[in-house]
């Protein structure tokens, strides 16, 4: 009897947990946006005021955050120094296929951070800056539907973990 | 016929009903859909046998 | 060697297949290198000492293409264009270690101005060379007395190694000569173009001089000011004037007692006397010309 009762906890958090995960992917993927967004606004004032060259910039700004998208910056940072690259786009995209898809950042996301690498550092400080404007709106869009997402979604997320948990223990035993 | 089977039985639909009203809310009406289904589906199969039973009796019953 | 280094310094700005190529070559044409062109689908052209050398590649000449130089511009602005707005303005970039980097292409106007400059087709990359005791000859005139000099304008056409020139004697100037009873005279150079002193990171590459403060990167007119009211020099220097505002700027330094080194493009006096807009300074200021042909160097 108290195999049954601890085989059924024991499936029941199991499977809360499970769901927990997918809720917490969903808000942590809304946090990595907004870190970056701080970032790349670090990074414009970088750019356009210091006019900074990349590699000190990119790494001055990594230094004043930590995390995965921190770690993305400095890869970037080390990749133009050692002069692995020839061009940043080259260097942007490696990182971003390394670092980026461990995150919880969706592939639309990952892809709008990749279109921006093929315009950094490539032309003068005020296309720099339009180019800075159109990445905040279209990031802006992506953290739009990430807060709807979670309002959707996240409660359900966790009930069904449990849910599903309890459905499973009752059927089987 | 025990009464752990009513039990469960309860306990499913109670689930089940829970799970719609989630499902619902989030927007999933399709999926809210299959899940009462499938809670259905899973309520049968527990109790196919009583059914078969059943019908032995009633069939039994009436030819006797 | 020392020399061997520089022309390190300026082929880690080159595409990787490129300087490859180039390292091939036998030391004593590395050491001799003062230029290294890259011409869109032309072959790569290296010159020296008055020899000319063209690179060859697996089959005939290796001709430069667009990535070529797409990846040598990336290296050179440190894969930031917008960091060297200015300098693409003006036609070539200062790259780590003083060397210049002359940039030709399409520019593009804005209002009769150059806005700045793209399709970049040509570059040349010029490798600069610190000579110590480029200037013995000359000193010796331009000493007024143990603790004075001259007003001097170093006069010559391009590529005579005249910013080598101003760099030996500011060196000298600044520490001094035993010999000639000369203690060291405190100067301040306005590096506009990072290429005389050639600071990296604030720290000057070249020697020049233990009583010698460095602007870098400063417009000349506006450095020549801050120069004189903040570090009370004896002597400021600068390279390559040519404009109004440096004249007036030169005109300031020696109404404030200070005496100044220049240099100017041109082939003799005449040309300088010609040039309108430093009209204010071509009579009485200057009271040491040094004039510089087109020379051989000679090892």
């Amino acid at each position: 009897m108290t195999l049954k009762i601890i085989g059924g906890l024991l499936v029941i958090s199991a499977s809360g947990l499970l769901g927990l995960l997918f809720s917490n992917r969903l808000s942590l993927r809304y946090r990595e946006l907004e870190k970056l967004r701080r970032l790349m606004q670090m990074l414009e004032t970088e750019v356009t005021y210091g006019a900074t060259p990349l590699p000190a910039a990119l790494c001055s700004i990594s230094k004043k955050s930590e995390g995965l998208i921190s770690n993305f910056f400095i890869n970037i940072s080390k990749c133009l120094s050692e002069r692995s690259f020839y061009t940043v786009r080259e260097a942007w995209n490696e990182s971003s296929e390394l670092i980026l898809t461990q995150s919880s950042l969706k592939k639309a996301d990952i892809e709008l951070i990749k279109s921006f690498g093929n315009i950094l550092g490539s032309s003068d400080r005020e296309d720099q800056k339009k180019h800075f404007q159109l990445f905040y709106l279209q990031l802006k869009h992506q953290e739009d539907a990430a807060i709807e997402e979670i309002k959707r979604s996240a409660k359900m997320y966790r009930s069904l973990g449990f849910l599903l948990g309890i459905a499973v223990f009752v059927v089987f035993a | 016929m025990d009464v752990d089977l009513i039990f469960k039985i309860a306990a499913i639909g109670i689930v089940i009903a829970v799970l719609n009203r989630v499902l619902n809310q989030s927007g999933r009406e399709e999926m809210a859909m299959m899940t009462t289904l499938a809670g259905v589906v899973v309520v049968l199969m527990m109790i196919i046998s009583l059914i078969s039973n059943l019908f032995n009796s009633v069939r039994t019953m009436f030819h006797l | 060697m020392k020399d061997d280094i520089k022309i390190l310094e300026v082929l880690e700005y080159l595409p990787k297949h490129i300087s490859a190529m180039i390292m091939k070559l036998p030391e004593k044409v590395l050491t001799d290198m003062e230029e290294i062109r890259l011409r869109l689908t032309k072959p790569i052209c290296l010159s020296g000492s008055g020899a000319e050398i063209f690179i060859a590649g697996q089959d005939g000449s290796y001709l430069v293409n667009e990535d070529d130089l797409k990846c040598a511009l990336q290296l050179i602005c440190n894969y930031s264009m917008y960091s060297v707005e200015e300098e693409l303005r003006n036609g070539f970039i200062t790259i780590n270690g003083g060397h210049r980097v002359g940039l030709c292409g399409r520019t593009v106007v804005d209002n009769g101005k150059v806005k700045t400059l793209k399709d970049i087709s040509y570059m040349n990359f010029r490798v600069a060379k610190q000579i110590i005791g480029a200037s013995d000859k000359i000193i010796e005139h331009l000493i007024r007395s143990p603790d004075s000099i001259y007003n001097t304008l170093i006069i010559s056409p391009p590529q005579c190694g005249k910013t080598t020139l101003l760099r030996d004697l500011v060196r000298t100037l600044s520490d001094g000569r035993k010999d000639m009873l000369f203690k060291g005279m405190k100067i301040s150079l306005v590096d506009e173009r990072s290429e005389i002193a050639a600071c990296s990171m604030g720290i000057p590459k070249n020697d020049v001089g233990i009583r010698t403060d460095v602007l870098d990167g400063c417009p000349k007119a506006e450095g020549i000011i801050m120069m004189i009211r903040s570090m009370s020099p004896d002597i400021v220097a600068t390279d390559e004037i040519g404009r109004t505002e440096d004249a007036d700027a030169i005109t300031a330094a020696v109404n404030a007692g200070v005496n100044v080194i220049t240099t100017i493009h041109g082939s003799n006096i005449t040309d300088f006397i010609k040039k309108q807009d430093l009209n204010r300074i071509q009579k009485g200021v200057f009271e040491r010309y040094v004039e510089q042909k087109k020379w051989r160097r000679n090892s």
